[in-house]
């Protein structure tokens, strides 16, 4: 299966350990591509069936395929 | 390279002539003049009746009755016809006939767009002077007239891509926002001129952009304090679809920084048939602020989205998005567009307008000074939020 592009929103209680989550989804098969400590957002590149997994964890909000909004 | 002022903006003749009798020339000889002139289709009509209505295609001419004025009805032969009145003793003028509209809607003009007339941002003693303000959208053409002397901060977070506006959209909306004071013959269309402009390319050439990229740009706006953080760009979303938790924390971000982000509604309502589509994300989120798009008669836009769904799905505001002129990259120079794309950049430099009158007003203050002082328009706040954003100080009718 090709990778697809991933979206994690760790939830609020959770914002602070945006590292650590990092660490773990790269351990996972989640080659990171960037986050936002800030409000703990991850982005990263791997096989769909992570989506499920991640979004088993604890501390995730949720985990999607990343969108692309366009000009209106 | 276009002429400066369009030909939109200059009057539109319909074809038609409008002649003008001298003083003392009766009915009977402005008739007989009209015969030999155009021949024996004009008609006569009493200014005082309702039988204007009648006016049938055989008709040459129309002489209104008591009026000393004729109209010579469109025809091929015009000029000839235009040359044998001018020629004619009876006759004081003849002048080509121009199109005309109601009063009551906004047109542009050689001095500023519709846009800038009906918020007050064009006699608004504000510029945006000090205020920062970022747009992100498909870039900007750094080397359009109307920007090349402009300090601009920019940044390019799409991959492979600078900041040139391979587009479009970007150079409008930067163009609504914060374009220049009128130069020659070109008309004023930004709302925030004197605004210290950030462009962030977060949109491909193609239009689109990752969402990686798009938080990125947030994240750069606000980081960099600028007051007021335009984004004329979205997605749809399903009925019943709440706001994304990451946009939502962004917002939310902003407004304890003391910036204000701004987001186009979306355009997916097709009104004429009854639909109106939800307000897509990212300004569907509560800490946002959702601009719908009106036209020149301020009617809601055909394709604005509406408050639908809940949780932050409500409009906000509205603004001008219908038939708006501003800038576009060279050779083009200038273009008119429609769409919430175009009603966000107005919100934005009047923000910016109302963040230079009070110091005071940064965040949720701007929010709630932007909210409480629109003119209040008779349509439901589904479609229009709090009403049409005004300019401070701006003199349009509140």
């Amino acid at each position: 299966m090709s990778e697809v592009q991933i979206k994690i929103i760790l939830d609020a209680a959770h914002i602070a350990e945006t590292a650590q989550y990092c660490q773990s989804f790269a351990a996972m098969g989640l080659s990171i591509d960037s986050s936002f400590p800030e409000i703990g957002v991850i982005f990263g590149a791997g096989d769909p069936a992570l989506l499920v997994q991640m979004n088993a964890m604890d501390g995730v909000a949720e985990a999607v395929v990343e969108g692309q909004l366009h000009g209106l | 390279m276009q002429p400066p002022i369009p030909e939109r903006l200059t009057p539109q003749p319909t074809g038609g002539l409008i002649v003008t009798f001298k003083p003392g020339v009766d009915h009977a000889a402005q008739a007989q003049c009209l015969h030999d002139c155009i021949g024996p289709q004009a008609r006569s009509f009493s200014t005082t009746s309702d039988d204007l209505a009648d006016i049938d295609a055989a008709t040459t001419a129309v002489l209104l009755d008591d009026s000393g004025v004729a109209i010579i009805l469109d025809r091929d032969e015009s000029p000839e016809i235009q040359a044998r009145l001018l020629a004619a003793d009876q006759i004081a003028e003849v002048r080509p006939e121009f199109w005309m509209f109601a009063l009551d809607q906004f047109q542009d003009t050689g001095a500023a767009t519709w846009g800038l007339q009906a918020t007050g941002a064009l006699t608004s003693p504000f510029t945006g002077q000090g205020i920062d303000l970022c747009v992100l959208d498909t870039g900007i053409d750094l080397q359009h007239p109307d920007f090349l002397t402009r300090a601009i901060t920019q940044r390019s977070f799409v991959a492979a891509e600078d900041v040139m506006d391979g587009n479009g959209h970007g150079t409008h909306c930067a163009g609504t926002a914060a374009g220049p004071r009128p130069k020659g013959d070109t008309p004023r269309y930004g709302a925030a001129p004197n605004a210290n402009l950030h462009v962030g390319k977060v949109l491909s050439n193609a239009g689109s952009g990752r969402e990686r990229d798009i938080i990125a740009g947030m994240l750069w706006a606000i980081n960099a304090g600028c007051e007021v953080i335009s984004m004329s760009l979205g997605r749809a979303v399903a009925a019943g679809e709440g706001p994304s938790p990451d946009y939502a924390r962004i917002g939310a971000l902003a407004l304890q920084r003391g910036s204000l982000i701004i987001a186009a509604a979306g355009n997916d309502s097709a009104r004429r048939y009854g639909h109106i589509a939800p307000v897509g994300a990212p300004a569907n989120s509560p800490a946002i602020m959702a601009v719908a798009a009106v036209d020149q008669a301020l009617d809601v836009a055909e394709f604005s989205c509406g408050g639908v769904n809940p949780q932050g799905g409500e409009v906000d505001i509205a603004a001008p998005g219908v038939g708006i002129y501003s800038a576009s990259p060279r050779p083009e120079m200038y273009r008119i567009l429609r769409g919430t794309s175009m009603a966000c950049p107005h919100v934005a430099g009047l923000a910016a307008l109302l963040a230079e009158s009070d110091p005071g007003l940064r965040g949720q203050a701007l929010w709630d000074g932007l909210t409480r002082t629109v003119r209040k328009l008779p349509l439901p706040a589904r479609d229009v939020g709090a009403g049409l954003a005004l300019a401070p100080g701006g003199g349009a009718i509140a």
